[in-house]
């Protein structure tokens, strides 16, 4: 049972990410390391963006259920200082502006990878890369190829889903409804 | 390709109030898309206030429009004397 967020990550974002792949496996050898800093800044950007959607989509929700005299108090509230807008999506990032859903997102989301911290390097490194290309400042010591690229929109996907599952489940605690129709 | 956004009433520009907030004015600054309640429209909206303006996301139903601005009268050209 997905939310729109989600369903806008699966039918218009991901493709998007799969077409720039596309034309980092076919392009030009020469244009590859510009073609791949390319798609590093948008898999950032597509994430970021799913984040935001998936934050206010929440916050609708939960506000859905508030006084109507109280509505557009409660919205404000969500919306201010919310890091998402300003800020790299970071896991620091998310847990800060999650946390207003009254849950600990790190701790949700090492429970959802069960142990395995191997998503959390690559997703630092993503970001890391991203901060380094978009500002031309030093790129970080490892070499950026394509299969690490695909590493970390893996990593994203699974990031993705994972955060959909949580907000779902966390919300249906707040809530004791679920929170979105199919 | 873009992000698609469900059509709303109101676009990116348009004047309007928050009806709860009928005394700052306001302006939509970016179609969300369909993440309300069954996917109704939201939109981030910044209302004009000092020091700083104040943004706010909201669903489509808690709008109203205001009047566009009129245009500047121009001024009557000097009558020859």
């Amino acid at each position: 049972m997905p939310s729109s967020a989600f369903q806008v990550w699966s039918d218009t974002r991901l493709p998007v990410l799969m077409g720039a792949e596309r034309q980092c496996e076919a392009g030009l050898a020469a244009l590859q390391p510009e073609n791949l800093r390319a798609y590093v800044v948008s898999l950032a950007r597509h994430f970021q963006g799913y984040c935001r959607d998936l934050y206010t989509e929440s916050a609708m929700v939960v506000v859905s259920k508030v006084r109507g005299s109280l509505v557009d108090v409660i919205q404000a509230q969500f919306l201010s200082g919310r890091r998402l807008d300003q800020g790299n999506p970071t896991l620091d990032t998310l847990d800060v502006d999650f946390s207003r859903f009254g849950f600990d997102l790190r701790q949700a989301l090492r429970d959802q990878f069960d142990g395995d911290d191997t998503w959390h390097q690559r997703w630092n490194l993503m970001n890391r890369w991203r901060n380094a290309i978009a500002h031309a400042a030093r790129e970080p010591a490892e070499t950026l190829t394509l299969t690490t690229v695909r590493e970390w929109r893996r990593v994203v996907e699974r990031v993705v889903a994972a955060l959909d599952a949580i907000l779902y489940r966390e919300l249906k605690r707040l809530l004791r409804r679920t929170p979105w129709q199919p | 390709m873009m992000t698609p956004v469900t059509p709303g009433e109101f676009r990116a520009g348009d004047r309007v109030a928050v009806k709860n907030l009928p005394t700052f004015r306001a302006r939509v600054v970016e179609e969300r898309g369909p993440l309300g309640p069954n996917g109704e429209p939201v939109y981030l909206v910044r209302l004009r206030k000092k020091p700083e303006p104040m943004y706010i996301e909201v669903l489509g139903k808690q709008l109203r429009r205001r009047r566009p601005k009129r245009p500047a009268t121009p001024l009557a050209p000097p009558t020859p004397g």
